[in-house]
């Protein structure tokens, strides 16, 4: 790769770092797990880039690449979920039950949140991320995903329907 | 969730609950949420539900991973790391064996736990064309799967600390098998023996 090619990815890459960042984070990934994660996007960076300069195509195409990567980690993490509830059950069980410092008020109501966030499939995850969080529009979101715009909008409308009744759903406390 | 009974407002309600609407639609549906209570509590649930998962991504984006910061000289691996790496070209390498040692991970994680008498990578690995190396100390070696050993997972009791058990140990082993990977590499022994003591403090919970 050219020099001046090499130095324009790290210069992206710098300045890409906090919002990558924030977006693995807001997926849903584990803190263990993000630093390998966004290696990962940064690898993939590196050896599949597209050809040529325009550096707003290639931030977009980073997105896209985390966006992926994002959802693979969701699908290897679902496999093992498959299992999960079994085993947590088992240990649970043989250590006699939660002990009672865990689970404040506060912490329930994140634990709720996150399950809701969690029951989205990756695609609405990813759209709600990038529009309510990252703050990008929808047009962006579009050029990122390679949808049109206005099919984001549409589903970043149903995204949100599912998020609002899945909270309901578990419960998650209405402050009237 | 769509409101069965005003399906002609259904579609607006995600944008007057984030406050994109025109003026002229704001005012139909502010006029339509009047009277009905159904529009009304969606109207609110979707506000509620788009508070929470936004102080949800706050609250992650916060948990910072402690190995990995962004920093004004770019993506760059775990401190002790990056403070080795002094040219783009050993970064790049380290990069690419880290990448190679993560594919290798999860086939790898059995034969890295230490067994007795055994040094090195298995046959057929690394050794053929691997440049004679320090064999890491027996203290260096054991000390990651010490504490790992150290730590009975019966005794975690919430799914959030069985799940931070599991990935601390799935990540001592990918970082594992990224330091005897470095190792291998001619010109990078102390980072290698850098990420090997870092391998180490993860092991511990100090990291």
């Amino acid at each position: 790769m050219p020099e001046s090619n090499s130095d324009a990815l790290r210069s992206l890459l710098d300045e890409a770092a906090p919002q990558l960042t924030r977006l693995i984070a807001a997926m849903g990934i584990a803190p263990a797990r993000r630093d390998d994660v966004l290696q990962e996007v940064c690898l993939a960076a590196w050896r599949k880039r597209p050809a040529g300069d325009d550096a707003d195509h290639l931030r977009r195409w980073l997105f896209r690449v985390a966006v992926n990567r994002c959802r693979l980690e969701h699908r290897r993490d679902t496999r093992w979920r498959a299992i999960w509830p079994n085993l947590t059950l088992r240990w649970s069980r043989s250590a006699g039950g939660r002990g009672t410092h865990d689970n404040p008020p506060d912490d329930d109501d994140r634990v709720l949140v996150r399950r809701a966030l969690t029951e989205l499939d990756p695609q609405p995850r990813a759209l709600l991320v990038l529009r309510y969080f990252l703050e990008f529009d929808s047009k962006e979101i579009g050029r990122i995903l390679d949808l049109p715009a206005a099919t984001v909008r549409g589903q970043l409308r149903r995204a949100r329907e599912q998020l609002a009744a899945a909270l309901k759903q578990s419960g998650y406390r209405d402050d009237e | 969730m769509t409101n069965k009974h005003c399906p002609e407002f259904a579609e607006w309600l995600v944008e007057f609950a984030d406050g994109e609407s025109t003026a002229e639609r704001a005012a139909r549906v502010a006029e339509h949420l009047d009277g009905c209570g159904a529009c009304r509590a969606a109207v609110d649930r979707l506000q509620r539900s788009l508070a929470a998962a936004r102080a949800e991504w706050q609250q992650a984006a916060a948990e910072d991973s402690p190995d990995f910061r962004p920093t004004k000289r770019g993506l760059s691996p775990a401190p002790c790391f990056r403070s080795r790496f002094r040219s783009r070209r050993v970064w790049r390498l380290a990069a690419c064996a880290a990448a190679a040692a993560l594919l290798m991970a999860l086939a790898s994680v059995p034969w890295w736990l230490p067994r007795t008498g055994q040094e090195g990578p298995p046959p057929g690995t690394l050794a053929r064309n691997a440049p004679p190396e320090s064999p890491p100390t027996h203290a260096e070696t054991t000390a990651p799967a010490a504490a790992m050993a150290a730590i009975d997972p019966a005794s975690l009791q919430t799914e959030a600390e069985i799940e931070e058990y599991i990935n601390r140990q799935s990540r001592i082993a990918r970082l594992s098998v990224s330091a005897k990977y470095l190792a291998a590499v001619p010109g990078l022994e102390k980072e290698a023996a850098a990420a090997r003591e870092y391998i180490a403090r993860v092991a511990r919970g100090e990291d």
